[in-house]
């Protein structure tokens, strides 16, 4: 049968409508632009691993001179493999490749088997690979993800383990920024970094501008006048009194909201809380600074600055972020910088102690092989050895700083305020928190464009994230 | 052996060889298309977060999709990106197209130009178009304010954002001028001379001529241009995240959303067969108004 051009036409647009129906199960097309990581696809030597960054024998040298902890959890007698699931960056793989070969050596019957994905990427292809029940041994996670894995028994606590590992030293570790990993007493994830969000200013624009720098006696009143009297300019040679604006994010309450009483939602996350008065004024306060003082980057601003922050580009004076900015502020000469606590406000002081873990999957066939791993990795020597910048083993910290650059003074301000009152209260993690973020935060940005005032934004903030926490019910 | 028989040797070793080399393809559409839509028939009706066995809800997916004001308003973005993506890039490509088709010196290389920006990377293109489209240090503002125009905010504005994609969706157009040209080549010279002849201008040439005979071939970019506009959203995730205050949500951005960040599988099932039809009633309204415009063949 031949068919005419009419018909033609009609079954190609027949073929080219099918990709609808099939959208759910071929949407998957990561937003692989902003991945923050690179898959990793150099090539490394299994026998030597080592790059310009991480030398070999460095390698070698700090291996054999940090002391590796014990545990009574036995080796395996005869050979395992386990799977491990990170998301790193290519030069942070070889290091880790580095730490593989020396825990062999330590461990000759556990072979390790490493898999990496980008941030963005990650738990897409973890959460389909839990559907398959093929799940690595050891997997990343953010602490945002963590509470739905464990609602839906994907992961083994790791209570036991910890209990046969008397060297474990758990006080090395922030109590109050477990939150995340623990559920009904039980322990599932082991941090991988764990820092609070400091005050970071930049010293040459408050030199400029002849005021003295923040310090520890700084309230919140006194970071808004001086946000406006730091703004300046405008265009490309504009100066941002304070950066980031906030916005409905999961530690909202934490930075800018509980030192007023208020909160974003209350710590069960069952009830929306941002239109009682204390947090209102919070957010109708940051909008005039926004909307009427301009001192704030808008969303306009932002767009060209998502890859050029404006406090890294020297273009903020202000600047509320997580010690781990530390690392790159440490490495550029732009501009002198410093940091400081969080201000005061009438509550008092707060911070989120936020940070990423490691977890075992419960479906893992050699779990002892796989704590002994977590164990090392993420011991003060396996801190040490592998040189992060926010070491979750406070008796890391002092070591690694010095090896990367920053300075001790700062070192000493984190590990004080993780001490005395960084935490994980206030910080969204229960199943529905990317349901509740993305629901609010167009409503705010609307707000932002001065579309809707302060008090409708926050009312139908309430009205449409209010039904989407009957998702955090955990059984 | 009759020649008959042979015939019928032949006939059947054809269909074998018929089947065997368009057996790739099917047995693709069969797993990756066929699958999936199945699928996404039996999931529209289940709740499923991937990590417990699906549950069977009934229409509640559907009941929740009718009330669902975020679905409404990725519909109404959707539809508003595909008429302007279509509109535009159909008028811009077959304009672009009749100029390349001109017997011009340095033919080729204006063509390979031209196409170029399609074989550009999708993070490239939205980076681009991110800083052309910026209000304050953007090319288009740029060139507005230099006539005294104040551009608007674009991407960063709930009004704007939506024509700033369209803008960008003529970007890489690339394989709509192929589809033109090769439509306009195929035009019968025969035709301009007779209309010549007839004292026709160029004008008259243009829309008695070029625009009858290129209307199968607008239709089929129209048709299958409104389709991809549709299904898209990899840019527009790139680009704003269905921002500012959602005015970029469409419903693919909306679909992948509650899939594969929110693991809601059962309801982006049911939100999928709502893009189907979408897809399928603006497909059928458009090949109901072709009998008016689209001229086959010399009828």
């Amino acid at each position: 049968m031949e068919m005419n051009r009419r018909q033609m036409l009609a079954l190609a647009v027949a073929a080219a409508a099918m990709p609808a129906l099939s959208a759910c199960g071929d949407s998957r097309q990561s937003k692989q632009a902003a991945a923050p990581v690179k898959s990793g696809a150099q090539v490394i030597d299994p026998n030597r691993p080592a790059s310009d960054d991480w030398p070999f024998e460095e390698a070698e040298q700090l291996n054999n001179s940090l002391t590796w902890p014990k545990t009574d959890v036995p080796d395996p007698a005869s050979k395992v493999v386990i799977t491990l699931a990170f998301t790193t960056d290519a030069v942070t793989e070889v290091r880790n490749a580095q730490f593989d070969f020396f825990f062999k050596k330590r461990h000759p019957n556990i072979e390790i088997k490493r898999e990496s994905a980008p941030f963005d990427q990650f738990l897409t292809k973890y959460m389909a690979q839990a559907a398959g029940g093929t799940l690595p041994d050891v997997l990343y996670n953010h602490y945002s993800w963590t509470q739905n894995l464990i609602a839906n028994k994907v992961l083994q606590p790791l209570d036991d383990y910890i209990a046969k590992t008397p060297e474990f030293d758990m006080n090395d570790i922030p109590q109050h920024g477990l939150g995340y990993f623990k559920r009904d007493g039980k322990l599932y994830g082991l941090p991988t970094d764990m820092a609070p969000k400091l005050l970071f200013y930049n010293k040459d624009l408050f030199d400029k501008a002849g005021l003295k720098y923040p310090d520890e006696s700084w309230t919140w009143d006194k970071l808004f006048e001086t946000a406006k009297k730091m703004t300046s300019g405008s265009g490309a040679e504009k100066i941002y009194g304070v950066s980031p604006m906030p916005k409905p994010a999961p530690d909202l309450s934490s930075v800018y909201l509980m030192p007023y009483g208020g909160r974003f939602l209350d710590a069960a996350e069952s009830k929306v809380m941002i239109t009682e008065p204390n947090a209102r004024d919070v957010m109708a306060r940051w909008l005039d600074l926004l909307l009427k003082d301009k001192a704030v980057p808008s969303l306009a601003e932002l767009q060209l600055l998502e890859k050029v922050d404006p406090f890294k580009s020297g273009h903020a004076a202000l600047f509320l972020n997580g010690a781990w900015v530390m690392l790159e502020l440490s490495k550029q000469k732009a501009f002198k910088w410093g940091a400081t606590q969080m201000p005061k406000g009438p509550q008092g002081r707060t911070t989120p102690a936020v940070g990423s873990a490691l977890v075992m999957s419960a479906s893992s066939q050699n779990k002892d092989a796989a704590f002994i791993y977590m164990h090392e990795y993420l011991s003060a020597s396996g801190y040490k050895f592998r040189r992060i910048a926010a070491p979750a083993r406070q008796s890391a910290w002092e070591d690694n700083a010095k090896a990367l650059g920053i300075p001790a003074e700062e070192a000493d301000l984190v590990k004080k305020i993780m001490a005395d009152y960084a935490s994980d209260d206030g910080v969204l993690r229960l199943p529905a928190n990317k349901k509740v973020v993305d629901t609010a935060v167009p409503i705010w940005e609307r707000a932002q464009l001065g579309k809707i005032g302060v008090d409708d934004a926050l009312k139908e903030m309430a009205g449409k994230v209010t039904p989407v926490l009957s998702e955090n019910k955990i059984a | 052996m009759t020649a008959v028989s042979a015939r019928g040797t032949l006939a059947r070793r054809e269909a074998r060889r018929f089947y065997l080399f368009t057996s790739p393809w099917t047995i693709g559409f069969v797993l990756f298309s066929v699958g999936p839509i199945l699928a996404a028939v039996v999931l529209s009706f289940m709740k499923w977060n991937l990590l417990q066995s699906p549950t069977w809800v009934g229409l509640a997916n559907y009941e929740r999709m009718v009330n669902d004001p975020e679905f409404w308003e990725s519909i109404g973005n959707t539809v508003e990106y595909g008429a302007g993506a279509v509109a535009l890039g159909v008028t811009f490509t077959f304009l672009l197209a009749l100029l390349l088709n001109q017997p011009l010196r340095f033919q080729g290389l204006f063509r390979t130009v031209m196409y170029l920006p399609s074989v550009v990377s999708g993070l490239a293109t939205a980076l681009l178009w991110l800083n052309i489209l910026h209000p304050d240090y953007g090319l288009i503002n740029k060139v507005l304010a230099s006539i005294g125009i104040q551009g608007p905010g674009w991407l960063a504005s709930q009004e704007w954002a939506i024509p700033g994609l369209v803008l960008m969706s003529v970007w890489g157009a690339g394989n709509t001028i192929v589809i033109y040209l090769a439509g306009l080549q195929g035009i019968p010279k025969t035709l301009y001379e007779a209309a010549e002849i007839d004292g026709a201008g160029w004008w008259r040439r243009f829309w008695s001529v070029t625009v009858p005979m290129m209307s199968p071939v607008i239709f089929f970019n129209v048709v299958t241009g409104f389709i991809a506009a549709l299904q898209s959203y990899v840019l527009i995730l790139v680009m704003t995240e269905g921002g500012p205050g959602n005015a970029t949500m469409v419903l693919g951005l909306y679909i992948y959303r509650h899939a594969f960040v929110y693991f809601d599988m059962g309801y982006a099932a049911t939100l999928s067969w709502a893009m189907f039809v979408l897809v399928i009633a603006v497909t059928a309204i458009q090949f109901s108004l072709a009998r008016r415009w689209v001229h086959y063949e010399f009828k």
